[in-house]
């Protein structure tokens, strides 16, 4: 109990478990919002209530007729989108047709009758969520044909010498799919709401699994701590502390598998169904959900749960003792995060990149990752080559857990037991000593400004965090597209006019018009009126503001940078905030952990040059943080533009109409970018100034995310207050730029705000640093 | 090369932690005796300029050291009293960088860093982390670093703490031999360190400087009821009648 207790009440572990689970539950929440925008899970939950309207009216169909059902549905919802935008006003008799083909979604009417923004949105989840309903119940209507399918290849297979002689590997799993596969050929698929369960389990493979390999992690590392402490051979001299503490650990570490199991998967599922609904659904066959069409266990979703949850806990248990083994041995606890990471590395890889038809594959399922990704031992059906012999990868995991836990279980328990603290060879120290040596060549050689970034990316090991930070800027998205596109006809008038407003353009709309004329299209006729009436609204404005006027596609802008996507611009760049002061927070608290600031200001370049090499290391982290957002953002930004438009004068997008520079679109995003930049350096280096407060490291994470990016995260996820003390809307830029577009030169003041603060923060730091006289006292004497 | 410390006073609230210290040094060892809190490291900590001073002046060849700043610096080796280190970094590492910010640089840099390695005999463990250091080790690497750029000014706080006997004559010989250009201050609990070695021993109580002279001048000066009734007077005894309660 007392061991449970230091393990789990442990300050910063505990601290470090609830932001853990803090941020499962937020990533969580932004991953099913995804589709919708950023804070409105309302949207998403009033798109889960149709379609589980939807669900219960189609739910005694039959599978095909569900299919023509859900068919007819979107063509309901796209008329009336057509009708209601303006597109196509044929398509209802009167208001009240229309209005009564949608009836049944009261939302929907609600929100088309109070104003077009609120429809659009509404209207594009619930058109994205009726598009997965869809393709489920296509999936369904076609599960018993695949099911046969399988068998009938394989007997097919199985009489053509082209899969291989009687006795082959692939002969015999030909078999085995079939056999495997014809346990559930019985099952009855049903339509039920699957919504929760899929989108808890795309969350579960990506960050639920991590997040349970991390809370392993941190308690194999707690078992380690009386070696990094020093404290090894007092607890070795203890009663209960070699082999009873090594049994004591075993239960510990189940216990953390089962309440990692309880915070990073369960806690998702449960506020999936609170979501997303479908609490009546979970009895039903487990092929019933897309994702597990291809596992062959004829049971049914919560008898696959109560399984999937015992062998989750199970899985940790045994990725906790490989680690717990593996570190154990270790003669110097110095190397415990380095033969962690290297350990880990080792294993991603052979589970990522090692092709499944190597003959080394059983490395790949043989694998601790196996261990994390436990729910692909059901979702994929894959047989592997052991001996000539196919066996299922779940198969081989199961037994992995029965033998190779009890063996390093035991293994564990007596390196606990025997494992002496003095006199064990080296081998680890002695095999890092040639690397030692040659990095010490390397950093004998290394700038000042190369020492600050060497300390903090290596030392600190602030690489995995800016690793991590790359990683997740790949991850966010950054279209917003709102609603449907318009009508079809007038877009592809306006592609055709894309450029310069001139003499062609009139003559184009001319020759269009003729055509239609002559064809007698009323349509067509209606849409050319839109699009002149488009081009003079350009030519006027162009005029009265001394400019070019040019047809640019605006909707790239909108959904990337416009007022569209104001919410994910905000969340975006809140995450860089909040990665950016998590990165720059300790380079000086370092220091201070260090106790070394007095002996640095008594070196010459210890004062002032320091602290510019630091600020410059804070502007760089920076730096990168902006060219990895920068870099994925015009990646999929790009996609949508047109580079000619980058040319166009800015003016000609309606949102920057009166913007006070005359410069093109291209210019325009260099200015975005370029505050953009600057904004994320100044927060950079206030978090460097908050860190400089700080007495350790950790306590400097802690602090800049709380100072800076939990404003910043708040804001993003609506609460409006925080934007005035959070610097998220200046880092995004993009609100202030329309600000500025329409005119009101006060949208200037927050970069001016933030750029002082900054500014205020450095020279107060300055001060402090330079001239240590009030703060570090217990430093100084 | 003189280090003038005129009228110094530094007070922590109502606690004066050195009250009117005046004092010039000259190359030489100065050994600085007193109890905790009589204001060894704050003086120590004054001349490096880590403690604001609430009157008097240092200057160094007649200029006031916060004039001189980086320049004075340049001049300045100093070992704390704590063992604040990076304990990430090697023995090579840390005095790498050390030396680095000390403005040393390229093959300059790596003989000084193999110089004072050898000197301070941790040539066997330069490739080590200081981290995994015993006491006496991690006492070492921050005497190297003090050694590294040609100080003027050696500021030693406790320099011997934590070494075995042998490590300590071979530091006391070291030092000694620097003492011809160097002014070197040194604060050590150990007094046999001091007067072996110590050109002139400064004898502090309660931040005050109360006798400042030769070892054997201190020796002489003890009365004659502080004099041993066996064997010959030391240092110690000086320590006991003019530090003593």
């Amino acid at each position: 109990m007392r061991e449970l207790k230091r393990v789990f009440l442990d300050r910063r572990r505990l601290g470090t478990l609830c932001v853990c689970f803090i941020l499962c539950i937020g990533l969580f929440a932004l991953s099913i919002s995804d589709s919708v925008g950023p804070g409105e899970l309302k949207r998403a939950r009033e798109a889960n209530r149709y379609i589980s309207y939807l669900v219960d009216l189609w739910r005694d169909e039959p599978l095909d007729r569900a299919a023509e059902l859900a068919q007819a549905e979107e063509e309901t919802l796209y008329s009336f989108y057509r009708w209601y935008a303006g597109y196509d006003e044929t398509a209802f008799a009167s208001e009240e047709e229309a209005y009564a083909s949608i009836a049944h979604i009261p939302e929907l009417v609600k929100a088309a009758r109070s104003g077009r923004e609120g429809f659009y949105a509404l209207d594009s989840a619930l058109s994205l969520a009726l598009g997965d309903l869809r393709s489920e119940i296509e999936y369904l209507a076609g599960y018993r044909e695949y099911l046969k399918g399988i068998q009938s290849r394989a007997q097919i297979q199985s009489q053509t010498s082209l899969f291989g002689k009687a006795g082959s590997f692939s002969r015999r799993n030909l078999q085995k799919t079939a056999e495997d596969f014809a346990g559930i050929l019985g099952v009855q698929v049903e339509l039920g709401s699957s919504a929760a369960i899929t989108k808890w389990l795309n969350f579960e493979s990506e960050t639920g699994d991590y997040l349970h390999l991390l809370a392993i992690i941190i308690i194999v590392m707690a078992f380690l701590e009386e070696r990094r402490r020093g404290l090894w051979s007092l607890v070795r001299s203890l009663r209960g502390g070699r082999a009873w503490l090594g049994l004591t650990r075993l239960g510990v570490l189940f216990f953390g598998s089962v309440l990692a199991m309880a915070l990073f998967t369960l806690s998702p599922l449960l506020l999936s169904l609170a979501i997303h609904g479908g609490w009546g659904d979970l009895s039903r066959p487990l092929q019933s959900i897309p994702a597990f069409g291809t596992c062959p266990v004829p049971i049914s979703f919560d008898e696959w749960l109560v399984r999937f949850l015992l062998l989750k806990v199970l899985a940790g248990v045994l990725m906790g003792l490989l680690l717990w083994c593996l570190l154990g041995s270790l003669g110097n606890a110095q190397f415990s995060v380095s033969v962690l990471g290297a350990a880990l590395a080792v294993e991603f890889v052979l589970y990522e990149f090692l092709p499944v038809q190597s003959i080394f594959n059983v490395l790949k399922y043989f694998n601790i990752f196996s261990y994390v990704h436990t729910s692909a031992l059901y979702t994929e059906y894959l047989n592997v080559d052991l001996f000539g012999f196919p066996a299922g990868i779940r198969g081989i995991a199961v037994t992995g857990i029965a033998v190779l836990g009890t063996a390093l279980a035991v293994a564990a328990v007596l390196t606990q037991a025997r494992k002496k603290p003095e006199g064990s060879r080296d081998l680890l120290g002695r095999a890092a000593a040639p690397a030692e040596k040659a990095l010490d060549g390397l950093r004998s050689r290394l700038t000042l400004f190369g020492w600050e970034g060497w300390k903090h990316l290596v030392f600190q090991y602030g690489i995995l965090l800016l690793a991590l930070a790359v990683f997740a800027a790949g991850k966010l998205s950054f279209i917003q597209a709102k609603g449907r596109g318009p009508d079809p006809m007038y877009l592809a008038y306006m592609e055709e006019l894309r450029g310069p407003v001139d003499a062609h353009t009139d003559g184009y709309i001319a020759r269009a018009r003729e055509s239609a004329e002559r064809n007698g299209s009323a349509d067509l006729l209606f849409t050319l009126d839109k699009v002149e009436a488009r081009i003079n609204e350009l030519r006027d404005r162009a005029r009265k503001g001394g400019y070019e006027p040019w047809v640019v596609d605006s909707e790239p802008y909108d959904w990337v940078y416009g007022q569209d996507s104001v919410e994910r611009q905000r969340l975006n760049y809140a995450v860089a905030v909040l990665l950016v002061s998590v990165l720059a927070a300790p380079l000086w608290a370092y220091e201070r952990q260090s106790g070394v600031p007095a002996l640095l200001r008594s070196t010459p370049k210890g004062r002032g040059a320091l602290l510019r090499r630091k600020a410059l290391t804070a502007a760089s982290l920076a730096l990168v943080i902006w060219g990895a957002m920068t870099f994925f953002e015009l990646k999929k930004g790009f996609l949508l533009m047109e580079p000619q438009g980058l040319s166009a004068p800015v003016r000609n997008l309606d949102a920057l109409a009166s913007f006070p520079l005359n410069v093109t679109c291209g210019q325009y995003l260099a200015i975005l970018y370029g505050l953009r930049l600057i904004m994320l350096i100044c927060v950079a280096e206030a978090a460097m100034c908050v860190g400089y407060l700080c007495p350790t490291a950790r306590t400097s994470y802690v602090a800049a995310a709380a100072v800076l990016g939990l404003p910043a995260l708040l804001t993003a996820l609506g609460a409006e207050l925080f934007k005035w003390v959070s610097p998220v809307i200046p880092v995004a830029s993009a609100e202030l730029l329309w600000g500025l577009g329409s005119g009101r030169l006060l949208y200037a003041l927050p970069w001016l705000v933030y750029l002082a603060a900054a500014s205020a923060a450095l020279f107060l730091l300055r001060r402090r640093w330079t001239h240590p006289y009030a703060p570090h006292r217990s430093h100084a004497v | 090369m003189k280090l003038e410390l005129e009228h110094v006073t530094k007070k922590y609230g109502d606690t004066a932690a050195l009250r009117d210290f005046t004092l010039t040094f000259e190359p030489g060892i100065y050994g600085i005796l007193g109890a905790n809190g009589a204001g060894k490291s704050t003086l120590m900590s004054l001349i490096t300029d880590n403690v604001k001073r609430d009157g008097g002046s240092i200057l160094y060849d007649g200029e006031d050291i916060l004039d001189l700043g980086d320049r004075f610096r340049s001049v300045l080796g100093y070992m704390p009293q704590q063992q604040g280190v990076y304990e990430q970094m090697t023995a090579e590492s840390f005095l790498s960088y050390m030396g680095r910010l000390k403005g040393l640089r390229g093959r300059e840099l790596r003989q000084q860093v193999g110089e004072v390695l050898e000197l301070t005999n941790l040539l066997d463990a330069r490739h080590k982390k200081v981290g995994s250091f015993s006491g006496g080790m991690r006492q070492r690497v921050l005497l190297a670093q003090a050694l590294m750029g040609e100080p003027e000014v050696l500021l030693l706080d406790e320099p011997t703490a934590g070494l075995d006997p042998r490590e300590r004559v071979r530091i006391r010989t070291f030092i000694k031999e620097l003492s011809e250009d160097m002014i070197v201050l040194l604060t050590t609990h150990i007094v046999t360190d001091i007067e072996s070695i110590a050109d002139k021993v400064l004898l502090m109580k309660k931040g005050e400087l109360v006798r400042v002279d030769t070892p054997q001048a201190l020796i002489a000066s003890l009365p004659a009821d502080w004099r041993p009734v066996m064997g010959t007077p030391s240092l110690e005894d000086v320590y006991l009648c003019f530090l003593g309660d």
